[in-house]
């Protein structure tokens, strides 16, 4: 999404199956060797990325927001209204025109008017007008139709078209993301689609493509389910010059091990990669590794209603006895970072003051100690008023990594006299037993996106089918989140921002592990490539190739 | 005959129902919902996912949502896929294209590395020559197929470039004349074939040989040689036929075993199949894909073994009455 709230699921998910065997590597015998002299070569008109999974269909509204569909219909098949810069690091978001040429909000800011260019067509011709716009919102925000974005939507009550090219959304309430939220979702086609009703939308994934009508750089020129997707380029895009390369192929490789093989055989130029997949390939002499940030959190859980956990003390003790400095070098190296709050290091309303809390057993115990928590019959392990501090933390068991933090954390917890039992579950058994509080403690990702709303996991109303899976609750925090949205100038809530951050640095809800990082391996030869926070696979419409591979 | 046709055609019927009742109940009984998967997005609220749920029909009984199921599947209507909202069947056909292609490499692979071996080794049992066919055969045996697949790859594909590494055609194989696009498919398809024929070569090698040694020593390939007929004219006319029609049979043996090496297959080589389905549809909880490509290969399993049976019986008449 534009809005980039991403999946909880772990990153292992993607990758079907993982073959562990382990070849030994030599680059020097791979083909991806030095290119021939042959001068006259002419450029490449394809580029082949990788992908693990396979694409649904083309509509945004009825398909899942995987990786690969948001980049397939946002950088290749549509275009919004306007588009999120990354330019998260230096303050709040803002935004490049796309579909509008610029907009306005009323001085009551309860509308905002879009100006939209006058110059785009659809991929059959027909002008892209106002009515796209309210049509495509409409879409979004029809029961049947039932976007799982649809929440964005809420306070639109209307979307007015104005003429041609000028549209005027109507909002119930004036709010810090009303700008996001208007311009969330991709434009679709309302001369097109609207011939098939809304409510068999859902049931027709299929017809969408039979009936491809596009605006953006890309359409989709072949889909042979579990191969490849096949994007060519729109001869009615609405910039020339746009895109630089006619062809954009996603071949779909699920296991980790051939997608690996295909990157060094030069049968893949982009692939995204893990930390652990750059170690498996070593140096590649045509292949540039370029490191990026990942919108996820990695974190332990702490069930509060547990009483183990109720005290923000103990909490504090458990974050100073888990070593985290070394769970990251142990599993992730140069590509792990750790964060002192749920604030990512790269956005700019983080409170940089803040030191993430050192690993120091002995404030551990004396936290524990003050706590009551001691160890009275000398069996190692701590215990009070009767009862050994003993839980049981649990991990998916798709996700090696996970486990292994899971047993790091058994070892340093252990040292310090808390008995852990680790247990990895099937992943959907774990997601529904966190949402039905059914754990004492887990290891778990979040994505986090740049509008740095936390309200969805620590505010007292996410408890019930929210994320605030801990069961966290604190009035002072609800306060600070509430506040927090009723910014329109989002600068300007920064103290907030702070506020927040030292409540939950003071009241540790979730034991932050660390803010993993990306590589995206490409061929050395292609350019215009700069992945981000937002998208990995960024401005796909300017990528080429300066020399032949 | 017909009574006999009936009576198979019959059980393989319960068979099916059994197996997709089965898979039915082992899909209900793990635990996780089908539908938090796709609703793992903060800004997905609680109300996608009840609706969700009430569209899928996952908010009734389990035996109302096996009957509606049931009576489905009997007209021939397997659903819509959750993930997809494709109908299950059309997943199924395009897994079904890919499946058949690499199952028919295999197969050929098999019998043609098979049946010389089977044969040689037969002749001359207890022999050196006998020996090295059963190292050979237990080697493949043994080796998980994935270790040889990826053997392969390394030296055929990587190093040497001799074959691609996976997928079912190059990128632009659509625009080649079908002469080309044959011979690419076949190029594509070559190192799959290859390992998942040779993962139950051991099996087969195993039939024509005691098959063989069986016949050999009975007393009508007795009779052929007391009446002076060469070597040759014994084995070809005598003794391998009858030692091939059971091989035939066992094709119902080797139909489970192919399919489930084939899963394997399809992920490393990124070979498009139903097992590839299938396994996505399981990670993800895609309960009527689950269900309908269990119930494809369940119903391909089965009515191998009917095939098989029906075979032997028409050869064999004595199979009829057992």
């Amino acid at each position: 999404m534009l809005v980039s709230r991403s999946l909880v699921a772990p990153a292992t998910r993607l990758a079907l199956l993982t073959v562990a065997i382990t070849v030994t590597l030599s680059a020097c015998s791979d083909s991806r060797t030095a290119s021939t002299s042959d001068e006259a070569k002419p450029l490449p008109d394809t580029i082949v990325i990788g992908t693990a999974i396979d694409f649904e269909g083309i509509n945004e509204v009825v398909v899942r927001s995987t990786p690969l569909a948001n980049v397939i219909l946002y950088q290749g098949l549509f275009r919004t209204l306007a588009k999120e810069r990354p330019d998260y690091s230096t303050g709040p978001a803002t935004f490049e025109p796309q579909l509008a040429e610029r907009w306005e909000f009323s001085d009551d800011r309860s509308t905002l008017t879009f100006f939209l260019r006058d110059d785009v067509q659809w991929s059959d011709g027909v002008p892209l007008t106002a009515r796209d716009v309210r049509f495509s919102w409409e879409a979004q925000t029809h029961p049947e139709v039932n976007w799982p974005m649809a929440q964005v939507k809420e306070k639109i009550t209307d979307v007015e078209v104005i003429d041609d090219h000028t549209v005027r959304f109507h909002f119930s309430e004036v709010y810090a993301q009303q700008l996001l939220d208007a311009v969330g979702g991709v434009i679709l086609p309302a001369h097109a689609w609207g011939e098939l009703p809304f409510d068999q939308w859902r049931e027709n994934l299929s017809w969408f493509l039979d009936n491809q009508v596009v605006a953006g750089p890309y359409r989709v020129a072949d889909w042979q389910p579990q191969q490849r997707i096949v994007l060519e380029a729109n001869p009615n895009y609405y910039l020339a010059d746009q895109p630089k390369t006619q062809r954009i192929v996603f071949q779909i490789v699920p296991d980790r091990d051939s997608r690996l093989n295909q990157l060094r055989a030069g049968d893949l130029d982009v692939l995204e990669l893990s930390p652990d997949d750059v170690d498996t390939l070593g140096e590649l002499p045509d292949v540039h590794f370029r490191k990026f940030d990942f919108r996820q959190l990695v974190f332990l859980t702490w069930n509060h209603a547990n009483p183990l956990f109720a005290d923000p003390a103990v909490r504090r003790a458990l974050t100073f006895a888990i070593d985290r400095a070394e769970i990251i070098d142990v599993l992730y190296g140069e590509y792990a970072v750790l964060p002192s709050s749920p604030y990512p290091t790269y956005v700019w309303a983080r409170d940089a003051s803040l030191e993430p809390r050192p690993h120091d057993p002995e404030q551990a115990m004396a936290l524990l100690a003050e706590a009551g928590w001691r160890d009275t019959d000398d069996d190692g392990i701590l215990d009070k008023n009767g009862e050994a501090f003993a839980f049981e933390l649990l991990t998916n068991n798709d996700n090696q990594l996970r486990m292994d933090i899971a047993t790091m954390v058994q070892q340093q917890l252990g040292a310090i006299g808390i008995a852990v039992e680790t247990e990895a579950i099937e992943f959907n058994t774990l997601i529904s037993r966190e949402f039905a509080h059914d754990f004492e403690a887990t290891v778990m990702s979040i994505g986090i996106d740049t509008s740095l709303d936390f309200s969805w996991f620590f505010h007292t109303d996410s408890i019930d089918g929210g994320y605030n899976w801990m069961q966290y609750r604190n009035p002072e925090v609800d306060r600070v989140l509430d506040e927090i949205g009723t910014f329109t100038d989002a600068k300007a809530a920064e103290p907030l921002h702070h506020e927040l951050q030292k409540l939950l640095y003071d009241d540790q809800p979730i034991t932050l592990l660390y803010q993993p990082q990306r590589v995206l391996a490409t061929d050395r030869r292609l350019s215009g490539i700069e992945p981000n926070v937002i998208w990995s696979l960024y401005h796909l419409e300017s990528w080429h190739w300066t020399e032949a591979p | 005959m017909a009574r006999f046709i009936l009576r198979r055609v019959v059980a393989a019927v319960v068979l099916l129902v059994l197996v997709a009742t089965a898979t039915f109940g082992l899909v209900q009984a793990a635990p996780g919902q089908p539908i938090e998967l796709l609703a793992l997005d903060p800004r997905v609220g609680p109300e996608f996912r009840a609706e969700l749920i009430r569209q899928y029909g996952l908010d009734q009984p389990v035996t109302v949502q096996w009957a509606r199921w049931m009576t489905a599947t009997l007209r021939g209507e397997l659903g819509l896929s959750f993930s997809q909202k494709r109908p299950v069947s059309e997943l199924l056909m395009e897994g079904l294209g890919g499946s058949a292609w690499l199952m028919a490499g295999a197969l050929f692979v098999l019998y043609i590395v098979a049946l010389p071996l089977g044969i040689v080794a037969g002749l001359r049992p207890g022999s050196r020559v006998d020996r090295a066919i059963l190292v050979f055969s237990q080697f493949f045996w043994a080796l998980p197929g994935f270790v040889l697949a990826v053997v392969l790859l390394e030296i055929l594909g990587v190093r040497l470039g001799w074959f691609p590494l996976g997928l079912m055609q190059d990128l632009d194989a659509e625009r080649m004349s079908s002469m080309d696009r044959l011979l690419n498919r076949l190029h594509h398809l070559f190192l799959p074939s290859l390992v998942l024929g040779l993962s139950s070569v051991g099996l087969v090698i195993g039939f024509v040989r005691s098959g063989l040694i069986g016949v050999l020593a009975s007393d009508h390939v007795r009779a052929a040689r007391a009446r002076g007929l060469s070597e040759s004219r014994v084995l070809f006319r005598h003794a391998l036929p009858n030692t091939l029609a059971p091989v035939i049979q066992h094709f119902g043996v080797l139909m489970p075993a192919l399919l489930s090496g084939a899963l394997i297959i399809e992920v490393v080589f990124s070979w498009p199949g139903l097992g590839r389905i299938g396994y996505a549809a399981i990670v993800e909880r895609d309960i009527p894909v689950v269900l309908g490509t269990t119930l494809l290969s369940a119903a391909v399993v089965i009515m191998g073994s009917l095939l098989a049976d029906l075979l032997h019986a028409w050869i064999d008449p004595r199979a009829r009455d057992a």
